[in-house]
């Protein structure tokens, strides 16, 4: 294990690591453009270079590896210098776009410049022009002029999706970046490379133009939408005028995870973002007065949930009620939907949604087959494993005879599978269906009450992703209008369902203020 | 005086052939160093001669091949750079032309030496000639049972291919070399890992230049301590001399090195044309800082031209005479060098074409008084700080030419 020294302090490190990973882990930060800890270090863009005593040139800290008693400075006169250099070279041909440019404000040119550069420009002569918008696939732009060609992206596709589909053409300052002839960026993986560029020469086609990055707030999440669970960013406005709503979210970002997400997402979890704030959101409790479902109010509506229920338990018994719970919910929920409708209500008759969207895709990078986040976690609530599917099957089977009076579905993101097997039409027998969720669907034309829950990102909890990982995450906002998070809409229920053995409910005080 | 080793041949008629090599006792020295020597001996025979690298950089050759890890379970791999092509350059290609046969003898020695059982020969694109008389030689050499799989009497095997290149100067560096064999753009690799260890396919791989190579067969032939008397201390053998521009005799010169570069201009090239002075000399190809008329007694080695600033290079030798423009000297060669830039990385990428639209501008009379700085500020921070020598290359004209001639860096209106 060989111990070095930078800028006098001393750190041992495994054997292999880079100088800049020891200057990482000691938080001693070198710019860099090229060197990116998820991808192989090519020491090509030159911002990094320190100096090692012994050695008489500056060395590029990212492919430097270290060695016992090495001693390093990362701020000494000559490294200045050579941090002076590289920015004024790259300057040459960078557009001063900076006030149109959507990177501002998370540019790396723009922090080094601030710090490092040379303020007076010597260039005098003619810049290179170069395209400034090349469309590179769906959501991806590229502005050629702001490319300070580091590869990071050629790399991401070739080392990380195994595509090939980024190369840099031509050759010196004719340098260009660009797909490869025919072909656009399509790949699931491709978001991250606007993550990845260190300026604003990647832009995303759905972010570009909205807003400038110091209006956003960011808050930390997990993605819902496959059982991987990748670690999310929430970036959002709190006041935008452009909305209907006093909030919106603009993107989502991948944050570092070495054990679950490493540095990535997939663009299936990145561009979910519009959901939140999407036309279809439910956005108030409704109830349906003969063909249309009229807004009503929690108080209303979920009195006349439990009257319903009542109903049902006391003329059918157990076995008269339904209950689907997707494992889209938190644990918090699935161990309160266990409390309520199983150890309380009595039922028998429940369900957890097939675990496999036979039309899903998944891939050895992120991406399950499982689009549902926490099937782990309705098994540690007390759900059983196993095939759900089958138990599904049996529960929409039973609704469909007749037998299931009152179906309640907890749960986003039905997958295709239910409305290929079965329908959530009304039996002819008649029946009662309840659909707690965050957006409308098909299946709203049926039911009988639509309960508007909060989305992941409005909702604390935590998920239990596929391999066993359990990851707890806090609200970064609060719900659209008047969605709530799914524990308290049913600790809510329960008070109404009069269950006085309920344990303590964190929202009795605003339950009794809305009855009083 | 000239010796001729590598140039033995290039005279008599039909000399790329391999019935006028073997007449000279060609592929004698590889059939008895099969025989005789041990891989090791050879190479420690290779270090004893003091053999440097001919491609420019002046490694020494059997160190080199010691490098190369053994018993990796990988195969080793030598690459023969044939991609000759910096400006004022042509030695190479003379071999190549002239007598392959006894560049593929050196191959075979040197596979022996390092252990490699397939080498590349990777060729400039444009040498069409050139590659016709090696791709001959190779089925000439096959034929006769001295190259190839399961030669007699040996348990030695070579299988050699000839690469083109695409036109890339950039292509003669090493490691972008191996990129280009891989079938990738020839963009240099970062260093460590080095070739030695990790080159071609991932495996240890010894890259030599062709003139390297064709010295071996002399050096096995005649011993380590006769080759490394003909030179100097520590630069053994000899050069070939590639000399171009105002000389009476433009041609290729083969000396021992530290041949005083004066004796090989007078006395090889016929000294300067017309009867002009000489006003400089860049004394190894392209990237070498220029000499002045007073420094043309220097003796052209490795060490002797490292004392006086400038370096041997591939030893292209070019004279430029009292009446030849040192800002479009200049201004020509760094054309070449922003041209050749691989723009993988950043100095060396947008240096080299500032550099030239600063000489156009000077070149068209728009100068400005701080220009010369200008130039040696840029050069300053592209040497020592790209990802290969390309960057270092670019600047060391650049350093020479603006120092040693500033006065012509000067717009005359604004000098004035």
């Amino acid at each position: 294990m060989p111990t070095l020294m930078i800028d006098d302090r001393k750190i041992t490190v495994e054997p292999g690591t880079t100088v800049m990973q020891a200057a990482d882990r000691l938080g001693i930060f070198i710019p860099r453009f090229c060197y990116h800890p998820g991808l192989s270090a090519v020491g090509s863009c030159r911002m990094c270079m320190v100096e090692v005593e012994k050695i008489p040139k500056l060395q590029t800290a990212c492919t430097t590896p270290v060695v016992e008693g090495m001693v390093v400075h990362t701020y000494t006169e000559q490294v200045m210098d050579a941090r002076r250099s590289v920015l004024e070279f790259l300057l040459i041909n960078h557009p001063l776009d900076c006030p149109i440019c959507d990177k501002a404000g998370e540019c790396y040119l723009q922090d080094d410049y601030m710090e490092y550069a040379r303020y007076t420009p010597r260039y005098k002569e003619t810049r290179w022009k170069k395209r400034k918008v090349h469309i590179l696939g769906p959501t991806i732009v590229m502005d050629e002029e702001r490319c300070v060609l580091c590869s990071r992206c050629v790399r991401f596709l070739q080392e990380v999706t195994g595509k090939q589909r980024l190369g840099i053409f031509e050759r010196g300052a004719r340098s260009v970046l660009s797909t490869f002839p025919g072909q656009t960026l399509t790949d699931p993986y491709c978001g991250n490379i606007v993550d990845l560029c260190p300026v604003g020469a990647l832009t995303d086609r759905t972010f570009r133009f909205q807003q400038r990055v110091w209006m956003l707030r960011r808050g930390e999440s997990i993605c819902p939408y496959c059982a991987r669970g990748c670690n999310i960013a929430v970036d959002y406005n709190e006041r935008s005028d452009v909305q209907i709503n006093d909030r919106r979210v603009y993107r989502f970002r991948p944050r570092f995870n070495p054990k679950v997400n490493g540095h990535w997402i997939c663009d299936r979890g990145r561009y979910a973002y519009r959901f939140i704030d999407d036309a279809r959101r439910l956005r108030e409790p409704m109830l349906r007065e003969g063909k249309r479902l009229v807004p009503s109010g929690w108080e209303r509506t979920l009195k006349r949930v439990a009257r319903r229920i009542r109903e049902v338990l006391d003329t059918f018994g157990p076995e008269g009620m339904g209950l689907i719970l997707l494992p889209s919910v938190t644990i918090g929920t699935a161990r309160r939907v266990r409390k309520l409708f199983v150890d309380d209500l009595g039922l028998t008759r429940i369900a957890t949604g097939p675990s496999i969207d036979p039309e899903a895709d998944e891939d050895s990078i992120l991406l399950r087959r499982d689009r549902f986040p926490n099937r782990g976690g309705l098994v540690a609530a007390g759900f059983p494993d196993g095939d759900p599917g089958a138990v599904t099957e049996g529960v929409l089977r039973g609704w469909a005879t007749g037998k299931i009076k009152l179906l309640y579905v907890i749960g986003d993101d039905l997958p295709r599978f239910f409305e290929e097997t079965s329908s959530f039409s009304i039996p002819s027998a008649g029946g009662i269906l309840i659909l707690q969720r965050s957006m409308e669907g098909p299946e709203d034309d049926f039911a009988r009450m639509l309960l508007p829950s909060a989305m992941t990102a409005e909702t604390a909890g935590s998920f239990v992703n596929f391999e066993g990982e359990e990851q707890t995450f806090s609200a970064v906002l609060p719900p659209l209008e008047e969605a709530l998070p799914d524990e308290e809409i049913l600790g809510r229920l329960s008070l109404l369902l009069g269950l006085k053995g309920e344990e303590a409910c964190r929202h009795e005080n605003s339950v009794e203020e809305e009855q009083g | 005086m000239s010796i001729k080793l590598v140039t033995r041949n290039f005279d008599r008629p039909d000399s790329h052939t391999l019935r006028v090599y073997r007449e000279g006792g060609g592929y004698e020295t590889l059939r008895k160093v099969l025989a005789t020597r041990t891989p090791q001996e050879v190479v420690e025979e290779v270090k004893r001669s003091n053999l440097r690298g001919r491609g420019g950089a002046g490694f020494p050759t059997g160190m080199k091949w010691s490098f190369v890890p053994r018993e990796t379970g990988k195969p080793v791999y030598l690459c023969v750079n044939a991609d000759e092509g910096e400006p004022g350059t042509f030695k190479d290609r003379f071999i190549l032309e002239q007598d392959p046969h006894m560049l593929l003898e050196g191959i075979g020695i040197a596979a022996y030496a390092i252990g490699a059982r397939y080498a590349y020969l990777y060729l400039r694109g444009e040498f069409v000639e050139a590659g016709r008389r090696v791709e001959d030689a190779i089925a000439e050499a096959c034929e006769a049972g001295l190259l190839g799989s399961d030669l007699p009497d040996s348990k030695f095997s070579l299988d050699l291919y000839v690469h083109y290149g695409a036109g890339a100067y950039i292509c003669g560096e090493e490691t972008a070399l191996l990129e280009s064999i891989e079938g990738k753009k020839g963009w240099p690799r970062v260093r460590p890992p080095f070739p030695a260890v990790k080159g071609l396919f991932g495996s240890p791989t010894v890259i030599n230049n062709v003139e390297t190579l064709a010295k071996v067969p002399h050096i096995l032939e005649k011993g380590a301590a006769w080759f490394s008397a003909l030179g100097t201390e520590k630069s053994g053998g000899t050069k070939l001399f590639p000399v171009s521009g105002k000389v009476n005799r433009p041609g290729l010169y083969e000396y021992p090195l530290g041949t005083p570069l004066r004796t090989i201009i007078d006395e090889g090239a016929g000294g300067v044309s017309a009867g002009k002075k000489i006003k400089g000399v860049i004394p190894g190809g392209a990237s070498c800082p220029v000499l002045t008329a007073d420094e043309i007694d220097v003796p052209m080695d490795y060490d002797a031209l490292a004392k006086v600033g400038s370096m041997l290079g591939s030893g292209a030798i070019i004279v430029l005479d009292e009446e030849t423009s040192m800002l479009k000297t200049l201004l020509n060669l760094e054309r070449f060098f922003a041209h050749e830039s691989c723009g993988q990385c950043t100095p060396c990428r947008e240096g080299t074409r500032w550099i030239v639209q600063v000489l156009e501008r000077i070149a068209a009379g728009k100068g400005a008084p701080e220009d010369p700085d200008l130039l040696l500020d840029i050069a300053a921070h592209m040497a020592g700080r790209t990802l290969c020598p390309l960057g270092d290359a670019a600047a060391g004209p650049v350093r020479s030419f603006v120092t040693k001639f500033r006065e012509e860096f000067l717009d005359p209106l604004n000098s004035m």
